[in-house]
């Protein structure tokens, strides 16, 4: 026999999983060893430009007897949509993809969602691209399902989203890119088992303050949002478990969104709201990570609040993480009337990338380095144009701190946050 | 001081000596060191001498420098890897290849596991006709030409 036929049916499985199901069906009939092999194969690709994909689809799911899929993957071409009938996979099914080319506005590609008796095994569904039609309209059930993600979906209504999410009774991250169009004015997010969130808002929506997210999930741990629409986010209760808060919004009011997490241990911020940004009084007393961006012009009055609400902050980086946004804008300097209790006490990393020696820049500088008495390193890096003179004055700097080391380098370029 | 090496015998008695961090990408090396004495030599009885020479210079290749010399974990030098990954699999011929792969499952090393059978699904299998790979993976066609035009008519969903 031949060298790949001798193989264990195992390895054969592992060979075929990396194919696309076109080419795992076709091997039916390359001889008769490999006759049943390919209704065996865990993971399922179908990577179809046609019409025939239902067709194609069904006959795979009659036949297919695996007794776990670990993947079934659909990659449809936005031109020839599709109608995808989630509830007519078969038993055992632990993930499902199903993604079409970006334009959720002009998708054909249909998705019904299954009966409630359906997939106790769904373990994961990511969809991307794609229009969720309501066609039974009784409960949604996903018993096992821990990863969700919508991606550019278009709803039937808002009251829709409730019903996917009230039937996950395990969900445990969530993530949410809304789009033009998707029919929901408020997307509701009330799931007492969700860890990890992020919400997104496509850049290419329009700006509408009645668009926005509620989040009800206590038991989060982290929590990221990028929306520059404009909407808001009003978080409901407490989280007392969150860890790790990632917020770039350009919301009016963000009360109801940082008053919610007093135990955050992480946190990154670009708001363009400062001294409205959470309730006189609140504080972060775990919080050790700070990262805040710098383009805009209110995060100076934004820092000082925060340093002062945090009295254990170890980490402070400063950068402007949205290149694009016009002009540098820099608040006038007026110093501080107090000295936040983490630079006296805690403070031992500050990094400041984009450092260009503009006059409110070194007084910031001069302010978080003479008054932080336990800094171990301050490290402002640079573009090369800045003067030699600037960064000669930087590290002339008195620093109160007798161990802190001093370093600028040249800047090491933007580094993406968003996959 | 040099670092501790480990001594593999291959199914007809060659011998290699390699650094352990070379030997320990593979996940049954430790097993057999706990097993046997940890001086002994560990005999591979499924591996021939070449193909673990084979399994050796990608283990080479691959082990991550802990020393640190800077540098070592750059975007580039991955992209330089995975040119190597791809040369190497494309200097072997079709025996030695299925043979890495057995030897990579056997020893248990996930990236050269991969790397074979994605290898072989994407240049011997993938977007081929049926009769394309049956040439390229000499698979004897056992059914009579009457029985694979039932098998195709039957299941003409799958072959448009």
């Amino acid at each position: 026999m031949d060298k790949i036929s001798e193989l264990p049916d195992e390895l054969i499985l592992t060979v075929l999983s990396s194919l696309p199901a076109k080419d795992v069906v076709s091997t039916m009939v390359l001889s008769k060893r490999w006759k049943f092999l390919w209704m065996f194969v865990p993971k399922l690709e179908c990577d179809y430009n046609d019409r025939r994909l239902c067709r194609f689809v069904n006959s795979l799911m009659l036949l297919h007897e695996a007794p776990v899929l670990e993947c079934l993957r659909f990659n449809v071409s936005q031109k020839t949509g599709a109608i995808l009938n989630i509830g007519a996979l078969k038993r055992g099914l632990r993930e499902v993809i199903i993604e079409t080319d970006d334009s959720p506005s002009l998708t054909k590609t249909l998705v019904l969602l299954p009966r409630p008796c359906f997939g106790t095994t769904l373990a994961a569904l990511r969809l991307s691209n794609v229009v969720l039609v309501d066609v039974y309209s009784s409960p949604l059930s996903f018993p096992s399902l821990k990863i969700l993600s919508l991606g550019s979906v278009i709803y039937p209504c808002g009251e829709f989203v409730n019903r996917i999410l009230s039937g996950c009774p395990v969900l445990q991250d969530l993530e949410v890119q809304r789009c033009e169009h998707d029919n929901v004015m408020i997307f509701v997010v009330r799931v007492p088992s969700l860890e990890s969130l992020w919400l997104l808002t496509s850049p290419d929506k329009a700006k509408d303050d009645a668009h926005g997210f509620v989040v009800e999930a206590p038991s989060l741990k982290i929590l990221n949002i990028l929306d520059y629409s404009s909407g808001f986010c009003t978080i409901d209760k407490k989280m007392h478990k969150i860890v790790s808060a990632n917020l770039d919004v350009d919301y009016s009011c963000t009360k109801k969104l940082l008053g919610r997490m007093a135990s955050v241990q992480q946190l990154y911020l670009c708001l363009s709201t400062s001294m409205e940004a959470y309730h006189e009084g609140r504080k972060y007393s775990q919080l050790v990570w700070l990262e805040l961006c710098t383009c805009q012009i209110e995060w100076f009055n934004l820092l000082m609040r925060l340093l002062k609400d945090s009295p254990k902050l170890r980490f402070l980086k400063l950068e402007q993480y949205h290149q694009d946004r016009t002009v540098r804008v820099m608040p006038c300097w007026s110093e501080p009337s107090y000295v936040p209790e983490c630079l006296t006490s805690s403070l031992e990393t500050f990094e400041w990338v984009g450092y260009d020696g503009r006059e409110e820049e070194k007084q910031v500088a001069r302010f978080i380095l003479g008054n932080s008495h336990r800094l171990k390193t301050a490290t402002f890096y640079h573009e090369a144009t800045v003067p030699e003179e600037k960064l000669i004055e930087l590290s002339m700097l008195r620093r109160s701190s007798s161990i802190c080391e001093l370093a600028c380098k040249e800047s090491y370029g933007q580094i993406p946050r968003y996959r | 001081m040099s670092k501790k090496n480990i001594v593999l015998k291959s199914s007809n008695g060659i011998i290699f000596e390699v650094e352990e961090a070379v030997a320990l990408q593979s996940e049954t090396i430790p097993y057999m060191i706990e097993d046997d004495c940890a001086n002994d030599t560990i005999p591979l009885a499924n591996v021939t001498g070449d193909i673990l020479a084979l399994v050796i210079e990608y283990c080479k290749k691959h082990v991550v420098v802990a020393d640190g010399d800077g540098g070592g974990s750059s975007s580039s030098s991955q992209e330089d890897l995975k040119n190597w990954d791809a040369q190497f699999m494309n200097d072997l011929d079709q025996s030695k290849i299925f043979n890495l792969l057995l030897a990579a499952d056997f020893l248990n090393i996930k990236t050269l596991f991969d790397l074979t059978c994605q290898f072989v699904a994407d240049t011997m299998i993938k977007g081929k006709s049926v009769e394309e790979v049956r040439r390229t993976l000499n698979i004897e066609k056992d059914y009579t030409s009457e029985e694979e035009a039932k098998a195709r008519q039957e299941n003409e969903w799958a072959f448009k």
